[in-house]
């Protein structure tokens, strides 16, 4: 079976002042459909990079100068722009860290919801009884009347959960999120993990998990890729990786995790 | 004697007020009292708004509590004129969690760690020369990197020149407000280390100010968490951890994530509607008390 999402030999570079800076080097990785693929890196490693990379939203100096990105048989890089802008939000969707920056201050939540199906050809009746729907999906309480609110009226929580009802609006197969609970207090991170696991589920979504806390990947994941200074090095299902890892600098990256005592 | 007892602290701050909101009053610090013996690794824990930064900055006088008493060495604080609290300062100091701006970018990395002794009047400048060499190998950084500035360093880096500052004055007592929260893991294990040598080395007590849980339970051997202003649990590491009794100590430990993707997962949700802010502390257990 091929698999939903295959990056091949992927490599992105900045170049400023004639200086050349390998963000990603040659990486490979897959991500069948529904499921978790956590990557996971310290700062600079890339992983951030890499979504970028595959949605085609790298800011210059920053391109892909080799590598392909195949997703339901097409090859995004050779995309139009105007094809590539169908494909983001309606097959792919992504899911930042700061609920506060990614969304518009100036717009009624539910006006940004409804967005993101207009966008995609859905007509503004639909769009405005979906966006009700994607609210409770997300479990925001009293839908109907926080459809009128704008961000800085909600929790970081909830801004979080108006995120992900953008990004599943259109119901995409697959979904990128960067750190997408990092922001938030441990006892909203759990709640934010579990609704995204379980919403995951019931729409057979397959997931990109970028994040550097194996905390999460242990949650989430049902295979983790590490990455370090762009390359990839160590891939596998999570138990594996998280019990036997073989790579060092994994292995490093696991010691200093301050787990939590056995109890 | 214990190094630091704080009583019944109080510090509210009110915000909104303008043309169109009546002011709305944020109990931030709300009646907080805990005691730090010497050698302690006091951790105080909380998610955002529960007040333990707060906490910390009251207790160096950094802002000014509204109520009730900091006694640090049998001697309370609160009371302190400027000049006896700016020679207090010498033995309690503080590391910030951002190292990126709680350092002057302007300075030179030796003249950051060099600054409160000029402040104190300490030393000759020879002396004083001699004597951040010296805190920059105690805190492992090059004592040749002296005249470079904070951007050439890396992360983890710039908060060991905030630690060698913090040291200079030889304090006692270390307020450690999430010195770690912005490092990655790796760096984060190696600042922790190098906090944990200092303390054995120099006898050095910590309030280490922290919202992740379990560097909490790697790190502290006291642990007090707290829940919008007010302390709900208190007790020694283990037993807190072991035995957590307060239902917003459950809730907050369930929602660690574990490591083991097979550990079984049973989250307690806490309903914050439920919380009393009256509740006095009570014995649990052997040194381990709830607001239950």
């Amino acid at each position: 079976m091929t698999p939903l999402l295959d990056v091949q030999h992927l490599t992105v570079t900045f170049e400023r002042a004639g200086s050349v800076l390998t963000a990603v080097d040659d990486l490979t990785l897959a991500i069948e459909s529904g499921e978790t693929l956590g990557l996971v890196g310290e700062s600079g490693s890339g992983k951030s990079v890499t979504a970028l990379a595959i949605l085609r939203l790298l800011q210059p100096p920053g391109r892909v100068t080799a590598g392909s990105v195949l997703f339901e048989g097409r090859n995004l890089l050779h995309l139009q722009e105007t094809e590539m802008r169908s494909v983001r939000g309606g097959r792919i969707s992504l899911i930042f860290q700061e609920p506060m920056t990614a969304l518009n201050p100036t717009m009624r939540v539910g006006d940004q919801i409804a967005e993101a199906l207009t966008a995609h050809g859905i007509g503004h009746e639909e769009a405005r009884q979906r966006t009700i729907e994607l609210l409770d999906d997300v479990r925001i309480p009293d839908p109907v009347r926080r459809v009128r609110d704008y961000p800085h009226q909600l929790s970081g929580g909830m801004r979080q959960r108006v995120m992900i009802a953008i990004a599943l609006a259109c119901r995409p197969p697959l979904v990128i999120a960067d750190e997408p609970t990092t922001a938030l207090d441990v006892t909203i991170q759990a709640q934010v993990l579990e609704m995204l696991h379980e919403l995951k589920q019931r729409f057979n979504l397959a997931l990109l998990l970028i994040t550097h806390d194996f905390g999460v990947i242990a949650e989430m994941a049902d295979r983790v890729a590490v990455m370090r200074h762009g390359q990839l090095v160590e891939q596998g299902p999570v138990r594996q990786i998280l019990r036997e890892p073989t790579n060092d600098y994994t292995r490093r990256l696991l010691s200093a995790v301050p787990g939590m005592k056995p109890r | 004697m214990p190094l630091l007892e704080v009583r019944h602290l109080v510090k509210h701050f009110s915000r909104g007020g303008g043309l169109f909101a009546p002011a709305a009053v944020v109990r931030a610090v709300d009646d907080v009292s805990f005691v730090v013996d010497e050698g302690d690794m006091f951790g105080l824990v909380g998610e955002s708004g529960s007040g333990k930064s707060t906490t910390g900055r009251c207790i160096l006088r950094l802002i000014e509590p509204d109520k009730g008493e900091v006694v640090f060495r049998g001697d309370s604080v609160l009371q302190y004129s400027k000049s006896r609290m700016r020679l207090a300062r010498r033995d309690m100091q503080i590391v910030f969690q951002d190292p990126y701006s709680s350092l002057n970018p302007r300075m030179r990395a030796g003249d950051i760690v060099e600054e409160p002794l000029i402040i104190h009047r300490l030393g000759s400048p020879t002396e004083r020369r001699d004597r951040v060499k010296e805190l920059f190998e105690l805190v492992g950084l090059d004592a040749g990197h002296l005249a470079r500035y904070p951007s050439e360093f890396s992360g983890g880096q710039r908060q060991r020149i905030g630690i060698a500052r913090a040291l200079a004055l030889n304090p006692a007592l270390i307020v450690a407000d999430e010195p770690v929260s912005a490092l990655d893991v790796s760096i984060q294990a190696q600042v922790i280390q190098l906090l944990l040598e200092l303390r054995a080395r120099l006898k050095l007590t910590y309030v280490f100010i922290a919202h992740d849980l379990r560097l909490v339970d790697h790190v502290c051997n006291r642990v007090a968490v707290m829940y919008l202003g007010k302390i709900v649990e208190m007790g020694e590491t283990q037993s807190l951890f072991n035995n957590p009794t307060h239902p917003y100590t459950r809730a907050l430990l369930s929602a660690v994530p574990r490591l083991d993707p097979d550990a079984p997962r049973t989250r307690i949700e806490f309903d914050a509607s439920s919380f009393k802010r009256d509740v006095p502390m009570r014995e649990v257990g052997d040194r381990h008390w709830a607001a239950v």
